[in-house]
């Protein structure tokens, strides 16, 4: 027993030193330097505490908004996002005529490089030529011209559409799942009277419980990483509002140079990643039986 | 047993696996250090935003094809493309965080160096210039000084720029406008004229500092009077709150409701480059490196050129001022001498002479003259030279002078700015609270 322990970890080591040099003492690194004072590229450091802390929670109010704007994308992407996949994937389970297309096409959103898709939503949403203007204006508002991304009332809405309805990957997940059910369940249930709602609500659902789980903490995990579709399309604007913190963190890193502020930001993130991750582990029950 | 061996030999693989990524990481250090011992040329990395459809592109690719050939064995430069000048400004501020900043390094106008030196990470090139007199005397006083810190040159720039601003003469004749204005009461009245005739007036943009957007708004500043040519001649200002300023503003203001493309709004300089070209608006300011797109037919149509005019901002403005040019980042010193010969290679009169015939680029040094054959193959060139002699008010450009966080700012506020959710008030003070971050 205790030989077969060893031999566990000596083939964890490799693993576990890799883990710690390229994870572990980078991230111990960033939390210790948000308690200090660090700009520019002279190296010098001084400690001060909370001090990035309490300015960026009291008195930065792009922080404040960052902050904001990354939540509400988590909830968003956590609730609507999944919500969407999901019921595509309830559909496509009954195998409806060209599923497969559906299935596959829906996923090529998810398969594009995000400046490519940046540069498509740039110009789909383009005021001058944009096909969505064009639409609306052969529609007959011949002199509509809405600059969706830099638009006060529609910045945030435009920049969200860009991956809220993209949902391939939770569709794929969620459909494997439903197909790894098994079908006497679904055939026992109709049998009983069961209509295909009640199926769907007080069956397949409830048996999605961990998949489902999973997929709301990927996509609200995606969000405290979102970067280039907003550094490529307004870069944070219209003002600041459509700015979430990984942007804010990149723009005080590598603008102002201002890398303990920078690492608070890093800190904040890592903490409200970890908050999401034992929260949904709480909701969803993530790996406890059904019974 | 069988086990035991198994054991055994998949810990072996994984060694030799830890072993080899370790081995790989550490390659690239070792082709650095030691080259005397090498064969192989010392290789000199030059990261540039000079590449695509850059209009530098071609000038530079010509140029590291023949400094490898001459070079051949001894030296060799190779080009990494960085497409976007903010794309270049923020990889190369990602490599100075993480130390490794490449052997050469062109600044371009964009204030690069003083990170850099702050990271003690720039090369003196004083000794290099004053063991080449003949290369020295490539640049006026006034270039090394500006690219010098503490009595130390530590870059060289390699064109003068000159930036007034290109009209469109047939659009301007057609509207009734028979020269360029010479006050920016004029300016606007003009606006107002080509607006009228169905003309758009002005190419604009927000994205990347707004360039096209941010020359106008310099130009008013500069030529605003002797404070405003001060503080357009200033470095790291940190108050926009002036009345200059803000009146600058106010202007680009009207022009953003009013005389510009929709899409000026979120757009990037290509979209305004393109609204030029493509005959939709009348006038874009910009530098003589444009001068090469009014020929490409790629770009504008057939005979564009001859329909475009240059000029100097109305109350008789103009960029001309020395930039921040090629400073060199290598570690070692062989790889320094290496990449200064390359930068000597570029800044050299012929290299100069080449660069002005081909693609009108204005040489730095003051000895090049433009001559007849160049000033027949490039016309809006010596218009340009010869218009900038009327100008009283010379001045720097923004992007090397104001804090980069500032840049940063004035891109994401401009289209609240231009929508009317600002006031020039609100985006002046503004920018000074951000700049004021940097002190």
């Amino acid at each position: 027993m205790k030989n077969k322990a060893l031999w566990i970890a000596v083939f964890l080591l490799p693993t576990i030193i890799i883990f710690l040099i390229v994870f572990a003492i980078p991230v111990i690194t960033v939390v210790y330097t948000s308690f200090f004072k660090w700009k520019g590229f002279s190296g010098n450091m001084s400690f001060v505490g909370l001090n990035n802390y309490i300015e960026a929670f009291k008195n930065d109010s792009t922080f404040r908004k960052a902050l904001s704007n990354t939540v509400v994308w988590i909830l968003l992407q956590s609730t609507i996002h999944v919500g969407i996949g999901t019921l595509l994937a309830l559909i496509l389970s009954k195998k409806p005529r060209g599923w497969k297309f559906i299935r596959t096409s829906y996923m090529i959103p998810n398969i594009i490089s995000a400046s490519a898709l940046a540069m498509i939503f740039l110009n789909v949403f383009n005021p001058q030529f944009g096909i969505v203007n064009s639409v609306i204006q052969a529609l007959g508002f011949e002199n509509f011209a809405k600059n969706w991304y830099f638009d006060f009332s529609t910045a945030f809405p435009t920049v969200t559409i860009s991956w809220l309805v993209y949902a391939g990957l939770i569709t794929i997940l969620v459909l494997a799942e439903i197909m790894s059910i098994p079908e006497s369940i679904f055939e026992a249930a109709k049998i009983d009277g069961a209509s295909e709602m009640q199926i769907n609500l007080f069956i397949t659902l409830p048996m999605l419980r961990n998949i489902l789980g999973t997929c709301v903490i990927v996509s609200a995990t995606s969000m405290l990483k979102e970067f280039e579709l907003i550094y490529l399309t307004t870069k944070g604007g219209p003002v600041d509002l459509t700015l979430n913190l990984p942007l804010y963190l990149y723009k005080t890193a590598l603008i102002e140079n201002n890398f303990g502020y920078a690492n608070m930001m890093g800190t904040t993130l890592i903490i409200m990643g970890i908050i999401s991750i034992l929260l949904i582990n709480k909701i969803f029950r993530l790996g406890k039986s059904d019974v | 047993m069988n086990m035991k061996a198994t054991k055994y030999l998949a810990l072996l693989l994984i060694l030799i696996m830890v072993f080899t990524m370790t081995a790989c990481g550490s390659k690239n250090t070792d082709q650095v250090v030691g080259s005397s011992e090498q064969k192989e040329p010392i290789t000199i990395k030059y990261p540039t935003f000079q590449v695509g459809v850059n209009t530098s592109a071609p000038l530079l690719k010509q140029n590291v094809e023949e400094f490898n050939k001459l070079y051949e064995g001894k030296i060799k430069v190779e080009i990494e493309e960085i497409p976007g000048d903010q794309a270049y400004v923020d990889k190369i501020k990602v490599l100075l965080s993480a130390n490794e900043l490449p052997d050469l390094i062109y600044a371009g106008g964009y204030n690069l160096l003083d990170s850099a030196l702050e990271k003690g990470a720039v090369v003196d090139l004083t000794p290099y210039l004053e063991a080449d007199p003949e290369w020295r005397a490539m640049f006026t006083e006034r270039d090394l000084e500006f690219n010098s810190r503490d009595g130390k040159i530590y870059s060289v720039p390699e064109e003068r720029q000159l930036v007034g601003y290109f009209y469109n003469k047939e659009l301007f004749q057609k509207s009734g406008i028979n020269q360029p204005p010479k006050t920016w009461d004029e300016f606007f009245e003009v606006c107002e004229t080509l607006k009228n005739a169905g003309v758009t007036p002005l190419s604009m943009d927000t994205a990347d500092t707004g360039w096209l957007t941010s020359l106008w708004l310099s130009s008013m500043i500069g030529t605003s009077g002797q404070k405003g040519n001060e503080y357009m001649n200033t470095m790291n200002v940190d108050d926009y709150m002036s009345a200059e300023v803000i009146d600058s503003i106010n202007k680009i203001q009207k022009m953003f409701l009013n005389y510009t493309t929709p899409d000026a709004v979120g757009g990037k300089y290509e979209n305004g480059a393109n609204n030029f070209l493509s005959g939709k608006t009348a006038m874009i300011a910009n530098g003589p490196w444009m001068i090469e797109d009014f020929k490409d037919t790629t770009k504008a149509p057939e005979g564009f050129m001859e329909k475009v005019g240059v000029a100097i901002y109305p109350g008789q403005g103009i960029f001309d001022a020395s930039m921040l040019g090629y400073f060199v980042a290598s570690k070692d010193k062989e790889h320094a001498d290496a990449a200064v010969e390359f930068v000597k290679y570029l800044t050299k009169k012929e290299t100069q002479l080449k660069g002005l015939d081909f693609m009108g680029r204005i040489p730095t040094s003051p000895d090049i003259e433009i001559t007849a054959d160049i000033a027949q193959k490039h016309p809006l060139l010596v218009e340009l030279v010869n218009v900038s002699k009327d100008a009283i008010h010379s001045y720097n450009f923004y992007q090397s002078l104001w804090y980069p966080n500032v840049l940063d700012k004035m891109s994401t506020d401009y289209p609240a700015l231009a929508l009317d959710k600002m006031t020039p008030e609100e985006f002046a003070q503004r920018l000074t609270d951000t700049a004021k971050k940097n002190n």
